[in-house]
């Protein structure tokens, strides 16, 4: 027998209420997954659709919120490209819409001579014409839902429009899209010469403190708008942030109730073998080993709990993002390394949650414990 | 040589209202079969924990082999490798079979589990305990837990094997046995025999006979 083999076997003399432990700290391990890889998700997805049209920079209105309700003048553009550093300026209107069919679009008005369109890459149609004031390119999601193709019509706001193009498969939030000639979009949801944010490309991008000089070059320029690096954008937004708070202090409420499990069926598990651990005292076990022996313990049933917990998690996580509601706004995606951060939040958890049993357990009197029935 | 020497130990409980040991000086010396004996409630079993360190005196000193012993460390060092102990309820670790209870106290005394199987192994076969190797506590009669707590005892080869009445919940015949085997433990390596019991014919037989009544020794007799 191998020393291993000693907490083990403690575990399994009650099988059932280790597998309870384990399967209640599962579950809070599984929601913490679950509620990081989302809000990491929709950061991520955000991130990702402003790096696939190379964009660098975005500017909101200083004073909004949320980002939807950002309104700006569209002529605000020619001032900012005259920044210095400053290489393409293109404003959007973003628009959230929900369709009949339970899905969700994400609107989005370009002006015609964006450098937005040079981004983007067509799976199949043509980037619209100036004139073609009826006619939109949609995403890879929308197309599959709606099932249309290019040429067909879809109907937003009781208008009629006619599919282009179709865009290439490319992040949740593009694929979930439907773009538009700026003024199109504008007349659509009543926002005459306005547009929700400002894209910037810059000259030297990679040039962190020249970027940095820039920003705060635009910040000082715009007080009416606030510039953000892409890559700073969820960190920046006041619902993305509000959101990350709930999900930290949600997932450290879950953690916490794990430590209680583990804390209390260790208790208990070391209550009911007093006499076992005074015959192991007896028999020259040192305190240490004893509390070696109890603490593996915790640290078995976490390691097991967060293995649960993760396919738990990753399995829950699909669930989800099939959801028609959920889906095209986020990328939650769980990797190895989330496996290791969770897992050495909980290793930490478990030897915390079975310390105080373990000291219990080596406190006793020995000869009580040896006469305990 | 003297292995275990107690000067001047009382063991009071209740603000000194009990007595359970009054100011005792004795020793155990290495190879001697000791038996202690007394009525109930003398203070035996407290003789025995304070020898082992699994009680301590109010007190007094304790020495191991001339070195005054006063902190749990080497207590539990000495309990690992120089005492080997027998109890009265044989107290095997329920969830661990006869085989597994002969190799616990052998974890960091003997580093490779291999050889901690075959001693355990080896010391049941001693026992005549060979068909009962994977037996649990539940199915083995009380001979022959206490037979497997006897081999557990020698589990680290120690000098001294410590009984607190080890035949007390076994009937005669089996006791006689297991008397047998302890004598035979003690005989064959020359190791030194402290027995706690009621039983004046395991007291007949051994080098000397320590009598207490009401925590302090009355009567000490040495016999061939
Ligand atoms: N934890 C305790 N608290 C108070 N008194 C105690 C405690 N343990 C033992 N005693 C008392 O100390 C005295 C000696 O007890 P001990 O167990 O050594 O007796 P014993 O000779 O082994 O008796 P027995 O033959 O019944 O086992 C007894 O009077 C007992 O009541
Ligand atoms: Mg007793």
């Amino acid at each position: 027998m191998k020393f291993i083999n000693v907490p083990f076997r403690n575990l399994k003399r009650r099988p059932l209420r280790t597998l309870f432990t384990i399967i209640g700290i599962s579950i809070a391990v599984s929601s913490v997954i679950l509620l990081i890889s989302m809000s990491r998700g929709i950061e991520k997805a955000w991130v990702n659709s402003l790096t696939e049209r190379n964009v660098h920079m975005l500017g909101l209105g200083s004073e909004t919120i949320e980002i939807l309700t950002s309104t700006l003048d569209e002529d605000l553009k020619k001032e900012i490209k005259t920044v210095q550093g400053v290489k393409n300026v293109s404003g959007e209107l973003v628009n959230l819409l929900r369709l009949k069919q339970g899905i969700h679009l994400i609107q989005r008005g370009w002006p015609k001579n964006s450098f937005l369109w040079n981004t983007v890459q067509l799976k199949e149609g043509n980037l619209l014409k100036p004139e073609d004031s009826d006619k939109v390119l949609i995403g890879q999601t929308v197309s599959r839902k709606l099932n249309i193709k290019t040429g067909d019509s879809i109907i937003m706001l009781n208008k009629i429009f006619i599919v282009d193009g179709i865009l290439a498969p490319a992040g949740t939030m593009n694929n979930s899209v439907v773009i538009f000639h700026l003024k199109t979009l504008q007349k659509l949801i009543n926002k005459n010469k306005k547009v929700t944010e400002f894209h910037i490309q810059l000259n030297q991008p990679d040039d962190l403190t020249k970027v940095k000089e820039i920003q705060s070059e635009l910040n000082k320029t715009f007080p009416k708008i606030v510039f953000i690096q892409t890559k700073e954008v969820g960190e920046k937004n006041d619902i993305l942030i509000i959101f990350k708070n709930i999900t930290w202090t949600t997932s450290l409420i879950s953690l916490i109730v794990a430590l209680f499990f583990i804390l209390n069926t260790l208790l208990m598990s070391v209550s009911e073998r007093t006499k076992e651990i005074g015959i192991l005292n007896a028999l020259g076990w040192s305190r240490n080993k004893i509390i070696i022996m109890i603490i593996t313990e915790g640290i078995i049933i976490v390691s097991i709990a967060t293995v649960l917990g993760y396919i738990l998690g990753v399995i829950s996580l699909k669930w989800l993002v099939r959801l028609p509601r959920l889906n095209g706004f986020f990328e939650p995606e769980v990797s190895d390394y989330m496996f290791f951060e969770i897992l050495l939040v909980t290793l930490f958890l478990g030897i915390v949650g079975s310390l105080y049993p373990a000291l219990k357990a080596v406190s006793l009197n020995p000869v009580d414990a040896l006469n305990q029935e | 040589m003297e292995l275990i020497s107690l000067k001047n130990i009382s063991r009071f409980y209740n603000d000194q209202k009990i007595k359970a040991l009054n100011n005792i000086t004795q020793s155990i010396s290495q190879g001697e079969f000791v038996s202690i004996i007394g009525p109930s409630g003398s203070g035996k079993s407290t003789l025995l924990n304070i020898m082992s360190g699994l009680d301590k005196p109010t007190h007094g000193e304790v020495f191991f082999k001339n070195k005054k012993i006063d902190n749990n460390r080497s207590w539990t060092d000495i309990r690992s490798k120089n005492i080997g102990f027998v109890f009265q309820r044989f107290n095997l670790l329920p969830t661990f079979t006869a085989l597994e209870n002969v190799e616990i106290p052998m974890f960091g005394v003997i580093k490779n589990s291999k050889i901690r199987r075959s001693k355990a192994t080896e010391l049941l076969y001693q026992m005549g305990l060979k068909d009962r190797l994977h037996h649990f506590q539940s199915e083995l009669s009380g001979g022959e837990q206490q037979r497997v707590a006897i081999a557990r005892s020698l589990a680290n080869s120690p000098d001294m094997i410590f009984a607190d009445e080890p035949t007390g919940n076994l009937d005669s015949k089996t006791s006689e046995s297991i008397i047998n085997l302890l004598l035979d433990v003690h005989l064959k390596h020359n190791r030194t025999l402290v027995i706690v019991t009621h039983d004046k014919e395991i007291a007949k037989i051994s080098n000397r006979v320590i009598n207490i009544l009401d925590g302090e020794i009355v009567n000490e007799s040495f016999q061939k």
